[in-house]
């Protein structure tokens, strides 16, 4: 039944789907990490590779 | 981090640099194994004595060994050594459990060895770098969950509270990957050492290179990305260029990644759908690529002069722009138009290199540059000698890829090339060898530099190593509870900041990506119009094929004549979906060292097979191809043929009782037939020889089609 769908689907709307989807979640995306206030939260976490904290013996 | 930490109680803990050590050194040592593998086969093409007629120096049997061991033994052995070294400091932990660790390091190099001896002894299901048979896949998935517990629990213990983006790749990767192996190593045993895969032609097409496209996405990619995010900084002394650059380049990648695997199988017997999926996303997926080359690059603003005197720098910088260019050049590639001309050509293998080489290659250098005085508390033996590396492997890589795209052009168009009379101009395969062969040795020549530069490497980390002494890092953090949350925490937490919360959600985009190309694929048998003259394989051509998958010999064969003028004109009729339905595993190829395959069935009697088997010069002057004489001499083992037409069975061939039962008998009859017409042509019988069951395949490979016509006359 269900192969049987799909096998009649001809799939042509899929990527047209599969883009639509995309750039919905990636709009949602680009306005969640812009949202205002962010910048020093970005900022901090930019600098997180820095930080090891590493007791220097020596 | 930012806390003032005068008035948090601190914790005093080590990190676990022995295991680092561990990766680092296997990283080193599997590179140079890796790398002259593939220098050998490199020379094979130009010199094919080079294989000395040892079964298991042919380049069939190293090729894989060379891809898999670049690949999973030494990106794979860096990979681990930066995700350790990383994710302790990010996440201000030891590693979750030494014992996992141990079992981790121990566990993979087992494999790494296995996969040598497996594929040298021809043991392989020959689905492009995922070629180890069912009990190594299933040793491969036992130590990826050791990995991903150890790593997991190190993020459950962190005292940090947040996950640096460096962190959300390697989720991704290690959910990923884990995803990809099972899908696509989903096999039907028939012995130890032998399996079926459980799907079948074009469908096995599609999720295999919907696995070896991930597999470049996912192994190759973005846990590069994650070290990229982390080294680069640490080399650099800044911190990354744009933190929110890194947080679209993330799920820009994992979004788009999974859905572009298609464009391996363009022009192929594929559904149309797909391919223009495949199409859409590959060109999609620059955006956030590029995205992640410019942070990556713009991490040094201000600090451009570093590059002159740190290597490191200089390996890192070099790495990422070969990033930027591979990931321009993949989505050129997967043009229709341009995909035409470079499919199964060395433009394929300068791409693959120009990542391998450019990307993984040179970002591993400059890591263990770095990693490695630090593990062993010391200073870099030599800059000088560390910088001559990085120019040896700069002009190696330029030899290899632009000798590759002169010579993926040049037999593109040679194999298009046709006189004023319609023929075609480059007939036999010999007449293009003289155009390739110059461009083979300079390949070979740029592979030499850049394993010199390794040499170099080797020497320099080794005189390192032995000037310093183990570092043992002691650390303080506070604990995650005595963390207060900043404003935006709330938030944040929710979609970034916990560790599950996060992996679920990159699961999702995993699956959604992966189930879109998945499901239909599965749809697809029902989809692949059925052809009635189709039928499954003789037991004997069954045990031919095998020995066709054993050699290797889809490294250099594709089996899939493509509908141009130029393909039909050469091979005969081009293939169609339907043709496929009993080929567990698909031997579509990627590669055309020699001609494709399919319409091979009858083109030459079995005399001429006889001779060109045993050596290919007495039939082709000048042909590259191996000679295979064992296969002449080893005797052909039918113990497992019943076992193999159940399983065929079992899967959906339609076998009837009779076959199963008689399966043996039924092999031997049709073995002595073609030893029989041999014998009486004046060649010695090979009746219970190796070589007769490959006759037997090479003879029906894409012959049932032309017996279509007089099966619908009959209708
Ligand atoms: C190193 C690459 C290489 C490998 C491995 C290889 N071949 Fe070939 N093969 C060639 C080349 C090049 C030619 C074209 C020249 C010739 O006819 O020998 C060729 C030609 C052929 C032909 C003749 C095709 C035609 O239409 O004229 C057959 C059949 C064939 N190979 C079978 C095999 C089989 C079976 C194996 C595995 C046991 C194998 N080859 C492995 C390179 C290879």
């Amino acid at each position: 039944m269900k192969a049987e769908i799909l096998s009649r689907t001809e799939w042509l709307q899929l990527p047209l789907v599969a883009v639509v989807l995309f750039v919905a979640i990636f709009v949602l995306m680009l306005a969640w990490i812009v949202r205002p206030g962010a910048s020093r939260f970005y900022a901090m976490r930019g600098r997180m590779a820095l930080d090891d904290g590493e007791v220097r013996g020596e | 981090m930012t806390a003032p930490a005068a008035d948090l109680p601190m914790e005093e803990f080590e990190y676990d640099d022995a295991i680092v050590r561990k990766f680092a050194v296997a990283t080193a040592f599997w590179g140079l194994i890796g790398m002259l593998v593939g220098l050998l086969a490199a020379f094979q093409l130009v010199a094919r004595q080079l294989n000395f007629d040892v079964p298991w120096l042919t380049f069939g049997r190293l090729r894989p060994l060379h891809t898999n061991a670049v690949i999973f033994a030494f990106v794979g052995n860096a990979i681990f050594a930066g995700t350790y070294y990383s994710v302790q400091r990010l996440m201000k932990a030891r590693l979750f459990s030494d014992k996992l660790s141990k079992f981790h390091f121990w566990g993979w190099q087992l494999i790494i060895v296995s996969a040598a001896v497996t594929f040298l002894a021809g043991i392989t299901t020959s689905k492009e770098y995922a070629e180890l048979e069912w009990p190594i896949d299933v040793a491969i998935a036992v130590v990826w969950i050791a990995y991903a517990i150890n790593f997991f629990g190190t993020l459950a213990k962190r005292r940090e509270r947040h996950l640096y983006v460096a962190v959300w790749f390697y989720i991704a990767s290690i959910i990923a990957v884990a995803l990809l192996h099972v899908v696509n190593s989903l096999a039907l045993p028939v012995s130890l050492t032998k399996s079926y895969s459980v799907f079948a032609g074009v469908q096995d097409a599609l999720v295999q290179w919907w696995y070896g496209h991930n597999a470049v996405a996912f192994f190759l990619t973005t846990p590069f990305l994650g070290l990229m995010y982390y080294f680069m900084p640490k080399a650099a002394e800044r911190p990354v260029y744009s933190y929110r650059l890194s947080i679209v380049h993330f799920w820009g990648l994992v979004f788009l990644y999974l859905w572009a695997g298609p464009h391996h199988l363009l022009y192929t017997a594929l559904p149309d759908w797909a391919q223009t999926l495949g199409t859409i996303f590959s060109v999609m997926l620059l955006a956030p690529s590029w995205g992640g080359m410019i942070n990556g690059l713009l991490t040094l603003r201000g600090a451009w002069d570093k590059l002159r005197t740190d290597p490191v720098l200089k390996f890192f910088v070099a790495a990422i722009t070969f990033y930027g260019l591979s990931t321009f050049e993949g989505p050129l590639m997967s043009l229709k138009s341009v995909n035409a001309l470079s499919h199964y050509t060395n433009w394929t293998v300068g791409h693959a290199h120009g990542g391998a080489l450019g990307w993984n290659g040179l970002f591993t250098f400059g890591m263990l540059y770095w990693l490695v005085p630090r593990l062993w508390n010391t200073k870099l033996h030599s800059q000088r000698m560390a910088s001559a590396h990085f120019w040896l492997g700069l002009v190696g890589i330029g030899f290899y890829v632009m000798s590759m795209w002169v010579a993926g052009i040049a037999e593109g168009l040679m194999w298009k090339a046709f006189d004023a009379e319609g023929r075609l101009v480059y007939g036999t395969w010999s007449d293009m060898l003289p155009t390739l062969n110059p461009m083979y040795i300079v390949r070979g020549l740029g592979g030499a530099l850049y394993i010199t530069g390794v040499v170099l490497m080797l020497i320099n980390l080794y005189k390192t190593i032995k000037s310093g002494s183990p570092s043992t890092t002691r650390a303080s953090a506070a604990p995650l509870a005595a963390r207060p949350l900043e404003a935006h925490g709330k938030w944040h937490r929710l979609l970034e900041g916990r560790p599950l919360t996060f992996t679920l959600w990159t699961t999702v985009a995993v699956i959604i990506g992966g189930a879109l190309e998945i499901i239909p694929s599965l749809a697809i048998e029902s989809n692949v119009p059925t052809i009635a003259s189709v039928k499954p394989y003789t037991p004997l051509e069954v045990e031919g094929r095998d020995i066709y998958v054993s050699e290797g010999c889809y490294n250099c064969h594709s089996q899939m004549v493509r509908p141009f003028r130029a393909e039909t004109v050469r091979y005969g009729e081009y293939s169609k979906a339907g043709e496929f339905i009993y080929d567990r595993p698909f031997q579509f190829g990627s590669r055309r060292i020699g001609p494709d395959l399919h319409r091979v069935g009858g083109k030459y009697p079995d005399f001429w097979h006889y001779n060109h088997m045993l050596d290919p010069r007495s039939t082709s002057e000048g042909s590259i191809m191996p000679r295979y004489p064992w296969l002449y001499q080893d005797a052909l083992d039918l113990d497992l043929t019943q076992a193999k037409v159940k399983a065929f069975r079992l899967l959906g061939a339609p076998y009837s009782d009779r076959e199963v039962e008689e399966a043996v008998a039924m092999a031997q009859a049709q073995a002595a037939t073609i030893a029989d017409g041999l014998v009486s042509q004046g060649l010695p019988d090979i009746r219970g020889k190796k070589i007769v069951a490959l006759i037997a395949y090479l003879q029906r490979l894409g012959t049932d089609i032309k017996k279509a016509p007089a099966a619908a006359g009959g209708k």
